[in-house]
């Protein structure tokens, strides 16, 4: 078959590649030799078991964790193990990993990249079929017409087109005003000597009242208008002293796996909540406590740390960055962004 | 039509900018360099620097299933919309096809972030057509690495590709020039063909990401010559950069005369960056966004790549104030994210003195070359010896005005005297005498290129 002719070219990523993206087919694959050839199965299969173990192993020893749903990894190992049961020459390790970074998983912050040479040489062309690659082009309209855009409206959230809009001596009038109504309502308002800084909703509410101030200030409070709130429910509230302990915890753990951590410890929080939360407590002094508590903080578990991307590790090489893999570059970052004044991210 | 070469004047111009606040909330995994974080920070100094209300400010409506498999094969989309981190293994093949899951992961909410993404560019090019605005940003888009079948590069859902097509509707042709440090792929790939989209990108080329971009690729079939690909080396300065942008784009608008422009404004060519090795500041990156301000003709400006965040909101800052023309001070204003732009809390980046491998013999080489192509486009062979006709921009780019009027005690500036390419063959004296290695017409120079190019070229140089 011609599966065998690839399986002996273990140093090419595209091989990996197709036998992966086949790999459901393996068990029929192997039924079917076993009809064509009677071959004492008892030994390979042995064999199989035991390379699949090793690996396993293997991977715990690397990874230094079960993975979360384990699997996926098994069978991908015990399809190794076919594989290696013919070909000997098969280095497991390479495989696993190649694997395993299609899996979307671990192989991040390990040197296992070292291993890896990227497709040589560095060249790639254009590809052409106008079924697969290219877009297909609409033909020329001359004149706008309206029926052939479906698409709804936007929000307008500000606009100039009124030709009554105020100046700006008028709109920072305006801005200072509602900086008090926000005092007087205890809701934020910008520090001192900065109350004439563009307020979306102020603006949005301007805009809304015909450029009018007062009835614009009359409508106050004013409803938040692009505000997240896809990410973010709308009736969520700031993070309380629990949550707050909660989350600096799950970072320590998990690191910054927002989507697990929400699963695990904040159930009733959105992934897009943590986000937001993560970047305000970055600009906290409880953030600065600590960083300074963990330096070079790597995370206890890290089941869904985005894979190594080999290009990046290429590109971080070549640059004048230094980390030459993937792996020692989400350490940097994490130890510049951790260690450094400046925040980095 | 449109474009009747730059205005001299800083004209008022109409500017649309999309923005929706979820975006920022998006995250691509422990470790990951693209931070949609960054798209935040650039409009929370927007807002501060009070050039918001500058603008004309639009929460785009997110693209439809139906808006994205305009470009994208339905099969990809539909993969993009049902696959999340919670139910990845039972997508683990499509995952390989689709090429999901290593540098474009599989993150919360991925679905939304491209809708976002590729709403914002299809609501920017809908505005212009309808002539609402002389420019539309959409600093959330600009992912120009995806193909019509699979993400790349940390980019899922081409929004560019959306947006052109949107533009193609009302526009005869539109021009793409891409200034990420990584060359412009998805949308190359995308218009590869046709003739009615010229793709025009300027990137690190040689053992870099994605690996296309060779100065030899120029389209293929219809449209052969309308890719247009600049590839650079590390270190380049603002100098460098516009010494090349200008001449190549003046040429470009010369011959393509683009009924609309997009920009991709990709920050990682920025210095400092954590994946581009460029060298630029914001004042030679902004510059090109000024380039075509000058001209009167449609501009949609997307965003694209940039892996230091504060760096990327800091230039894409600087070139909303570019697009409204309003001079912004260099001291950054108080805003939520202030404490990320430490130390120094200004708004332009310094250049390093890291090397420029881009040395003035390569640069002049390239232009040369690229626009020994463009030359070709609209070259018929009746026309050949008759003077292009009066066109406001040839005169400002007409090397031989320059010389005419030159003092003759003075050397010419060598931006000019570089481009007066000497046939071997020709008899008399030009301003370089003798042995002049820089313009000579190799051999390795000529194989590069379809020879009738090189004939053409010297030509018209005659």
């Amino acid at each position: 078959m011609d599966e065998e002719g690839s399986r002996s070219s273990l140093t090419d990523e595209e091989d990996y590649v197709e036998e992966n993206d086949n790999g459901e087919d393996y068990e029929a694959t192997i039924e079917e030799e076993e009809l064509l050839d009677e071959g004492d199965y008892a030994d390979e299969l042995k064999d199989l078991e035991d390379e699949g173990e090793m690996s396993l192993e293997e991977l715990q020893r690397k990874y230094g964790y079960q993975p979360a749903g384990g699997d996926v990894s098994e069978q991908n190992d015990s399809a190794n193990g076919q594989n290696n049961g013919e070909t000997s020459s098969a280095p497991n390790e390479n495989f696993d990993s190649t694997i395993l970074d299609m899996g979307n998983s671990l192989s991040g912050l390990d040197d296992d990249d070292d291993d890896y040479s990227p497709p040589d040489p560095w060249k790639r062309s254009i590809r052409v079929d106008p079924n697969l690659f290219q877009a297909s082009v609409p033909e020329f309209e001359v004149s706008y017409s309206q029926k052939s855009t479906p698409r709804e409206d936007d929000t307008t959230l500000w606009t100039k087109e009124n030709s009554n809009q105020p100046d700006d001596a008028v709109i920072d009038k305006y801005l200072k005003d509602v900086v008090e109504l926000r005092r007087t309502h205890e809701q934020p308002v910008p520090p001192e000597g900065f109350e004439t800084r563009d307020d979306e909703d102020a603006l949005c509410a301007l805009y809304r009242n015909n450029f009018d101030t007062e009835k614009a200030k009359a409508s106050f409070p004013f409803p938040h208008i692009n505000a997240p709130f896809r990410t973010v429910r709308p009736d969520a509230l700031g993070f309380d002293e629990k949550e707050h302990k909660i989350f600096e915890e799950s970072i320590e753990m998990y690191g910054k796996d927002f989507s697990l951590i929400s699963r695990l410890r904040l159930p009733y929080r959105k992934v897009g909540e943590l986000i937001e939360y993560y970047y305000q407590w970055k600009l906290t002094p409880s953030y600065r406590a600590w960083r300074d508590a963990h330096p070079q903080h790597v995370p206890v578990v890290q089941p869904h740390l985005s894979a190594a991307w080999h290009q990046q590790a290429k590109e971080q090489e070549t640059g004048c960055h230094g980390p030459t893999s993937f792996a020692d570059a989400s350490f940097a970052e994490q130890s510049t962004s951790e260690e450094s004044s400046t925040l980095t991210n | 039509m449109n474009s009747n070469g730059p205005l001299q004047d800083h004209g008022k111009r109409r500017v649309a900018y999309y923005y929706d606040s979820n975006i920022g909330n998006y995250y691509y995994g422990q470790g990951h360099v693209m931070k949609p974080h960054r798209i935040r920070m650039t409009h929370h100094l927007v807002l501060n620097y009070g050039l918001y209300r500058n603008l004309e400010i639009f929460r785009p409506f997110p693209a439809s299933f139906d808006d994205m498999t305009r470009f994208h094969s339905e099969e990809y989309m539909t993969f993009l919309k049902s696959a999340n981190p919670d139910n990845l293994k039972q997508f683990n093949k499509q995952m390989l096809k689709f090429n999901v899951g290593e540098d474009c992961p599989l993150f919360d909410g991925l679905y939304e972030f491209c809708q976002l993404s590729s709403g914002g560019s299809l609501a920017a090019a809908t505005k212009l057509n309808k002539k609402k605005v002389d420019i539309a940003i959409n600093w959330m888009g600009g992912l120009h690495h995806a193909k019509k079948s699979e993400a790349s590069g940390f980019c899922y859902t081409n929004d560019i590709v959306l947006g052109i097509l949107e533009l193609l509707k009302y526009h005869k042709r539109v021009l793409y020039v891409d200034i990420d440090v990584h060359h412009g792929d998805g949308v190359e790939e995308a218009f590869y063909t046709t003739d009615r989209v010229m793709t025009v990108s300027f990137h690190k080329y040689g053992d870099f990401f994605p690996g296309t971009g060779d100065l030899k690729d120029i389209g293929a079939g219809k449209g052969k010559l309308y890719s247009v690909n600049v590839p650079l080396r590390d270190g380049i300065t603002d100098t460098s950069y516009q010494s090349i942008f200008k001449p190549i784009m003046t040429k470009v608008m010369e011959r393509f005369d683009p009924c609309a422009v997009v920009l991709q404004c990709g920050a990682d060519s920025l210095n400092g960056d954590r994946l581009g090795p460029f060298n630029l500041t914001l004042k030679g990156h902004g510059e090109c966004a000024r380039f075509f301000r000058s001209y009167n003709v449609p501009l949609m400006m997307v965003g694209g790549g940039g892996y230091t965040p504060r760096n990327v909101a800091r230039c894409w800052t600087y070139e909303t104030s570019i697009a409204v023309d309003k001079e912004v001070p260099n001291e950054l204003p108080y805003n939520d994210y202030f404490e990320y732009f430490g130390p120094n809390y200004k708004l332009h980046l310094e250049a390093s003195n890291v090397a420029n491998e881009n040395n003035a013999e390569l640069l002049t080489n390239l232009t040369n070359d690229v626009i020994a192509n463009l030359e070709q486009l609209t070259f018929v062979p009746s026309v050949q010896m008759q003077p292009i006709g009066p066109d406001a921009l040839s005169k400002l780019s007409d090397d031989s005005l320059i010389v005419d009027a030159a003092d003759p005690d003075r050397r010419l500036p060598s931006e000019i005297t570089d481009r007066m390419i000497q046939d071997d063959g020709d008899f008399y004296d030009g301003e370089r005498e003798g042995d002049d290695r820089r313009n000579d017409n190799d051999a390795k120079r000529a194989a590069q290129f379809e020879s009738e190019a090189g004939d053409e070229k010297r030509q018209k140089n005659e």
